[in-house]
């Protein structure tokens, strides 16, 4: 019993941070991946969904040259506001999986005792 | 006292040793049940303490129990769900600490092929007294594996209680020290325990399907494990990407005139460890990372899975198993019917094309597939478009990639001569996968016809629906064959309510498509084999020698003994016409085929020309005589009347063809021949017979001198009739012989004569009006179909006509009406 009880332990404490930290990493590829963080700040200029209208002569047709001017800043414009707002959403999610990461790690080194405690503490109120 | 022979399978100090015991104490079943048990308390709790402040706050009777128990009951309930949670972390962090290995990609001393995995670990916590193969068995991977070999739980039962040598290997501890994997361990048992060895064998399953049914369980058992391993890479790569939407473009043109592989293989199952077409797809990642002009042409026969090659490669993309330069690729396959249906002129396809071009190209993450390259050229050409000039900048370019595809011989045709293509693409050569990835895909696609019927394959029947589509099924190709006869095995059992597929049920199936007796001989067969002499007999006359020849060729062949990269039999029939050469082998038809017409005929005096061999096995696009016949007719008696007076060309042909079963036509093509029984007659050879009859040699005594003057007078070469299984020669037949065939075929004519309700009768004159007119020293008993005919059937008709034979009359004739 005290060693299976001392084995727990020592996984608890040990090879059990190593593989919440194996799981965070695959977590935080994920994201990465989820959100192709590269690719979009890569792209955070380019038109939304690269959708460019032909500008055609200046010379010979000044008019649709400026109209598809408009159309094509507009476009990038829409690109990087949309780009940001998903960088800003993963960003989010970036910062609650650390959050989240660091509570669960913290907890972790604390669950031990919340159990006993719990549990004490329950018996004590269930039969007193 | 410390029992260190227990201690081995017990061992406290390894990996798995304490997550197993938790498994065995306290299972993953039990532990969710008590953790939905104590949700529920949780619950009841919360709710009976909220109910006690709402009395607290609006007081009347609700009912609630004391607060103080309720809270005691949510501080116990929490507490045992918490140490549950952490009992469940333990056990997972052993659990599926290989696959984690696995999916890190772990190499040197930790991999999961160096580490005990946890199923070897469950197997050994099992065993008592160090009775390994016991605890192997019962287990739920053992048992596992012995069902998917066919085994009955009951043999394996009766036989683990009725070991005379029960092996203990808490002795042997250390013969394990190489084992980690289901597989290691299988191979060690079989290896080390002859016993079990023996009672697989007794059992028809070999070592190698042993071992080839833990391999599969174990596949399953890791890819399931993947499936529940949620928090690891393979699981979480299956969800697909958003980021890659707000990078690249929709290429909306393109989409509405192709098809998106990519999103068609999302969310499918991980290649993780794909086997088919690995070396295929690290080709295709390699061309098609290039900085430019990655362009690759995938080339391969039809059926042989060019298709899966590429959603395997867009499935490796999406799953981010690929290499950095092709990750966010999308790949789109060009519908090309679509885009010449709709496009009525060539201005129309090429303006479309390059819109089509850069619209792919400004989306930023387009692979094109164009599939079938060449049909697609042909077509675009009909309306006076070269398109390969037209996208060629584009193939020149580092902007979009593409794969094309095209089967074997159009690619020869049409795009290996063209240098302007070929400079363009990298080709890809799509062979037919090797037997275990085959295995590998089969046992795949039966899993998927498992899931989708009542339906269980064992392995033995993976392997022979294998073996038997590769050499019973010569119209298509691997892996196509085998999935198609997987595919009709799986309705016709699950139309006859039999649900567990054996290597006898493939065996049967197989037999019945072709007529070929295959798998266990039957009691009817073995009496009919046994007995094969006496049932040609009956319809052949006179020729027990050669009758006793092939019946022992056929009984060898049916044993299994026979080479199978050989035709079923090969035969020279030597000896003058009409002596039942060709009969002989039509009985043969009849016998080991069921059905006289399983007969091919080549009359290969029709082949003596320059051109003859042209004409046999095809030439310029057009289908030779042998090549149609075998495609048509692939398992059968195929006789080659007159064998000799074929152009030697023709007959050097069958060198080949007898001695290894198959041979290639002009387009390079293989013609199987392996399924057939061949039989060459020729009368070479007749008069030498003839002569050794007369001076009462026995025909066995002069044979090699008769063989011999055929080979001295250059009518077949020696290395030819050294091909034959068998040299047979038909002896001239006596009046005795004579008479027992016209009596066979009065009978064939009777039983004509009965379908009409008339009865014929046969007697002495009919039988001496058929031998009067129906033997010729020259033709033997060839002549006698025409007696028939020209005498007594004409004589019948005569009376029918006239008004003399009605429904059931008799009919006799005398000698007088022949005078």
């Amino acid at each position: 019993m005290f060693g299976v009880l001392k084995d727990y332990i020592f996984w608890h404490y040990t090879v059990a941070y190593v593989d919440q930290i194996y799981i965070l990493k695959n977590y935080v590829w994920f994201l990465k991946r989820f959100f192709s963080i590269r690719e979009v700040v890569k792209s955070l200029f380019s038109p939304w969904k690269r959708i460019q209208d032909d500008k055609g002569s200046l010379i010979r047709d000044p008019g649709n040259f400026f109209a598809s001017l408009i159309v094509n800043t507009i476009m990038r414009i829409v690109g990087f506001f949309a780009r940001m707002i998903l960088l800003l959403i993963a960003l989010i999610c970036f910062l609650f999986l650390l959050v989240i990461a660091l509570i669960v790690m913290v907890l972790w080194a604390l669950i031990p005792l919340i159990v006993v405690f719990l549990f004490g503490k329950g018996v004590t109120l269930l039969f007193t | 006292m410390f029992d260190t022979k227990q201690d081995f399978f017990k061992n406290p100090s390894y990996r798995f040793h304490r997550a197993v015991a938790l498994e065995h104490t306290f299972s993953k079943n039990v532990r969710k049940w008590v953790s939905i048990i104590l949700d529920i308390v949780v619950v009841f709790s919360l709710v009976s303490l909220a109910l006690n402040k709402a009395e607290e706050l609006y007081p009347r009777t609700w009912n609630t129990i004391d607060p103080n128990i309720a809270l005691g009951l949510l501080f116990t309930a929490l507490s045992l769900w918490l140490f549950i949670k952490m009992l469940n972390y333990y056990f997972n962090s052993y659990y599926f600490y290989v696959e984690g290995l696995l999916e890190r990609g772990k190499t040197g001393a930790q991999t999961p092929f160096t580490t005990q995995n946890y199923e070897v670990s469950d197997i050994y916590y099992l065993t008592k007294n160090g009775d390994l193969l016991k605890s192997f068995a019962t287990s739920r991977y053992g048992e596992q594996i012995l069902m998917r070999i066919g085994m009955k739980v009951e043999d394996v039962k009766r036989f683990l209680s009725s070991r005379t040598n029960v092996i203990r290997y808490d002795g042997r501890a250390e013969g394990l020290s190489n084992v980690f994997t289901l597989l290691n361990l299988a191979s060690f048992l079989v290896e080390n325990d002859a016993e079990f060895l023996q009672f697989l064998f007794e059992h028809n399953v070999r070592k190698e399907e042993f071992l080839g049914g833990t391999e599969w369980i174990e596949r399953i058992v890791k890819e399931q494990k993947m499936k529940e391993h949620t928090w690891g890479r393979i699981a979480l790569g299956k969800i697909t990407p958003v980021g890659s939407d707000f990078a690249y473009g929709g290429a909306y043109l393109l989409s509405s005139y192709s098809e998106d592989f990519s999103r068609l293989v999302e969310g499918g199952s991980v290649n993780f460890q794909f086997v088919y077409g690995s070396d295929e797809i690290k080709q295709l990642q390699t061309i098609l990372s290039r900085g430019k002009e990655a362009n690759a042409i995938l080339v391969g026969e039809e059926g042989v899975g060019i298709r899966e090659v590429i959603l395997d490669f867009a499935r490796d993309i999406t799953n981010d198993y690929t290499n950095p330069a092709l990750k966010h690729k999308r790949v789109l396959s060009l519908n090309t019917k679509v885009l010449l249906a709709t496009m009525p002129t060539k201005q129309d396809l090429e303006v479309t094309m390059l819109k089509i071009m850069d619209d792919a190209i400004s989306a930023g993450n387009i692979i094109l597939v164009v599939e079938d390259l060449p049909q697609f050229i042909h077509g675009c050409g009909l309306i006076g478009s070269d398109v390969m000039l037209l996208i060629d900048p584009y193939l020149a370019g580092e902007y979009i990639q593409f794969i094309a595809t095209a089967n074997t011989p159009e690619f020869h045709q049409a795009i290996e001569p063209n240098g302007a293509i070929m400079k363009r693409f990298e080709k890809i050569i799509l062979r037919e996968p090797g037997e275990k990835p085959l295995i590998r895909m089969i046992e795949r696609i039966a899993e998927d016809h498992e899931r989708q019927y009542p339906i269980f394959f064992t392995y033995p029947a993976i392997v022979e629906i294998i073996h038997s589509a590769q050499n019973y099924f010569d119209n298509a190709i691997m892996p196509d064959k085998a999935v198609d006869l997987l595919t009709e095995i799986t309705s016709s059992m699950v139309n006859r309510r039999e649900y567990v597929v054996s290597k006898k049920n493939v065996l049967d199936f197989v037999s019945t498509k072709t007529s070929i007796p295959l798998g266990v001989i039957g009691e009817d067969e073995r009496e009919k084999l046994e007995n094969l002499e006496s049932y040609m007999k009956d319809l052949v006359v006179g020729q027990e020698e050669a009758i006793v020849v092939i019946a022992n060729a056929m009984r060898r062949s049916r044993a299994g003994v026979r080479n199978p990269n050989r035709p079923i039999g090969s035969f020279l029939f030597l000896g003058p016409t009409g002596v039942g050469k060709t009969e002989t082998a039509k009985t043969l038809a009849k016998v080991y085929f069921g059905n006289e017409s399983a007969m091919s005929r080549l009359d290969m005096s029709e082949y003596q020309g320059e051109d003859g061999l042209g004409r046999l096995i095809g030439a310029n696009n057009e289908a030779g005589a042998l090549s149609l016949l075998l495609k048509t007719e692939p398992y059968g008696v195929f006789l080659l009347d007159e064998f000799e007076k074929a152009n030697p060309k023709v007959l050097d042909i069958f060198l080949q063809l007898l001695d290894e079963g198959v041979v290639h036509n002009a387009d390079g093509k293989k013609i199987n021949g392996r399924n057939s029984i061949f039989i060459a007659t020729s009368n070479a050879g007749a008069n030498e017979i003839r002569e050794a009859m007369k001076s009462g040699i026995n025909l066995e005594d002069a044979k090699k001198g008769i063989i011999d003057t055929i080979i001295a007078s250059g009518n077949l070469r020696p290395e030819l009739v050294n091909r034959f299984d068998g040299i047979i020669l038909f002896h001239p037949l006596s009046d005795d012989n004579y008479r027992k065939i016209a009596v066979l075929m009065l009978n064939k004519l009777k039983k004509r004569m009965y379908e009409k309700n008339i009865n014929l009768v046969i007697n002495d004159a009919l039988i001496g009006v058929v031998m009067k007119h129906g033997i010729d020293p020259d033709f033997g008993a060839r002549p006698m179909a025409r007696a028939i005919q020209d005498t007594i059937e004409q004589k019948i008709a005569n009376k029918i006509i006239a008004g003399n034979l009605g429904a059931g009359s008799t009919i006799e004739f005398s000698k007088e009406d022949f005078a």
